[in-house]
């Protein structure tokens, strides 16, 4: 009676364990889809953003045509690895992004009138925070994706995880552009 | 027929089986709170999205200047108390809480970059101040010795639990902007306003001197009551 008793606490105790580690795994992954989403809603109001930062520079830049369409396609080819939810684009994507804009703010440089609008100004500062906060938010993702990640490749978690659906998310790197400094000279040369 | 020796077994086989149950949802609950404040990513506060976050900095008052314990008269940002006295008889002595309060205002947690306000009520605090001393009258008469005496002097016990201005804290829970929030402050206001048009509930709940008005202590238990009322519905 006694040893039937043990082995239905011991037989509890490893499916109440089994429930908490299975439970434990949804809602890392529901972390990592959380965190793109927050990315995601960043992306959306800086995509609204740029067009208008272009149609100022416009009115400006009389012969910077290249420049602005580049940030333009950009601009397009984030959206569409938004998306398409794929890491490894939408990095790519914001590389290419993020060399437009540094171009477009670097070329703005030869604009004095440009750079004193105050419409230029406000945009130019609504990006940068949107950026910070992209940058910010990405760290916050790659948390919850090298959680995620970790926890379905340690034992015992990765018996329930390789039972049910869990499977590895991917790290979101912007930019190797990032790590080294922007090239001013090849901006202003164009 | 059950023998006595029988019933005995039965009975501490019975209660085994309930304190190792006990024991058993105890891990399972701590388990899941160790998980969820490893498993859940730290955010910055100024670019936290609104929901369910962690975030790390140090405290700091939300008014110009810190709180006070009650007790102790500390300054702090947060702070919960109980007075207990100790009970005799033949058997046994026994400590019984005669008073207990926790503080219902709001304070501030500071990262690198930004603020937020954090909301105590309803909050599981992992206080960073513990105090216990002991005293012969039903308030204490100063705060608690730097050093634990050797014996204790009095019957009764106070213990203080204290967050202070600049103590590193990690707290998780829902973030709300200032624009949904509103002003608590306001929000307490209006809660003791709708209070007020009441006159005669508020006298039955607060005039514990039954004298038909509420002086100043009455009348701070109400806006405490006020401020953890408002709180409970906005935060």
């Amino acid at each position: 009676m006694l040893v039937l008793l043990v082995l239905l606490f011991l037989i509890v105790a490893l499916v109440g364990y089994l429930i908490g580690v299975y439970n434990g795994l949804v809602r890392v992954r529901a972390a990592v889809k959380l965190a793109w989403s927050n990315i995601d809603v960043l992306l959306v109001q800086r995509h609204d953003e740029l067009p208008k930062l272009v149609e100022v520079c416009r009115q400006y830049m009389r012969y910077e045509a290249d420049t602005l369409d580049r940030v333009m396609r950009a601009r397009a080819g984030v959206d569409a690895a938004r998306s398409s939810g794929n890491p490894g684009s939408l990095g790519a994507a914001e590389r290419e992004l993020r060399s437009g804009l540094n171009g477009l703010y670097a070329v703005a440089e030869n604009y004095p009138q440009l750079k004193a609008s105050e419409p230029f100004r406000h945009l130019q500062e609504r990006i940068s925070g949107l950026e910070t906060a992209l940058a910010d938010r990405r760290e916050v993702y790659n948390d919850a994706v090298n959680t995620n990640n970790v926890r379905i490749d340690a034992f015992p978690d990765v018996l329930v995880a390789r039972l049910g659906e869990f499977p590895p998310a991917q790290l979101l790197h912007f930019q190797a552009d990032q790590k080294s400094d922007v090239d001013l000279s090849a901006a202003f040369s164009r | 027929m059950v023998g006595p020796q029988l019933l005995h077994y039965g009975i501490a086989a019975v209660m085994a089986a309930a304190g190792a149950l006990l024991a058993l949802y105890n891990f399972f609950v701590r388990l899941r709170r160790d998980r969820l404040v490893a498993d859940t990513p730290p955010v910055r506060i100024r670019s936290a999205a609104q929901g369910y976050v962690k975030v790390s900095g140090r405290a700091a008052a939300a008014g110009a200047s810190p709180a006070r314990a009650p007790l102790s008269a500390r300054p702090c940002v947060w702070w919960d108390y109980e007075i207990a006295r100790l009970e005799r008889d033949r058997q046994r002595s026994q400590w019984h809480t005669i008073e207990s309060g926790a503080s219902v205002e709001l304070f501030a947690l500071i990262d690198a970059e930004a603020q937020c306000l954090v909301g105590p009520v309803r909050a599981e605090i992992t206080p960073t101040t513990r105090s216990v001393w002991y005293g012969t009258e039903p308030r204490p008469l100063g705060p608690p010795p730097s050093s634990n005496p050797l014996w204790r002097a009095g019957d009764w016990r106070y213990t203080e639990r204290l967050l202070s201005a600049g103590d590193h804290l990690c707290v998780m829970g829902e973030l709300r902007s200032h624009s949904e929030l509103g002003d608590v402050n306001a929000a307490t206001a209006a809660k003791l306003h709708e209070w007020k048009q009441d006159q005669q509930a508020l006298l039955a709940r607060f005039d514990v001197n039954h004298d038909g008005k509420l002086d100043a202590a009455e009348w701070e238990a109400a806006r405490l009551a006020a401020a953890r009322a408002s709180q409970s519905q906005t935060l």
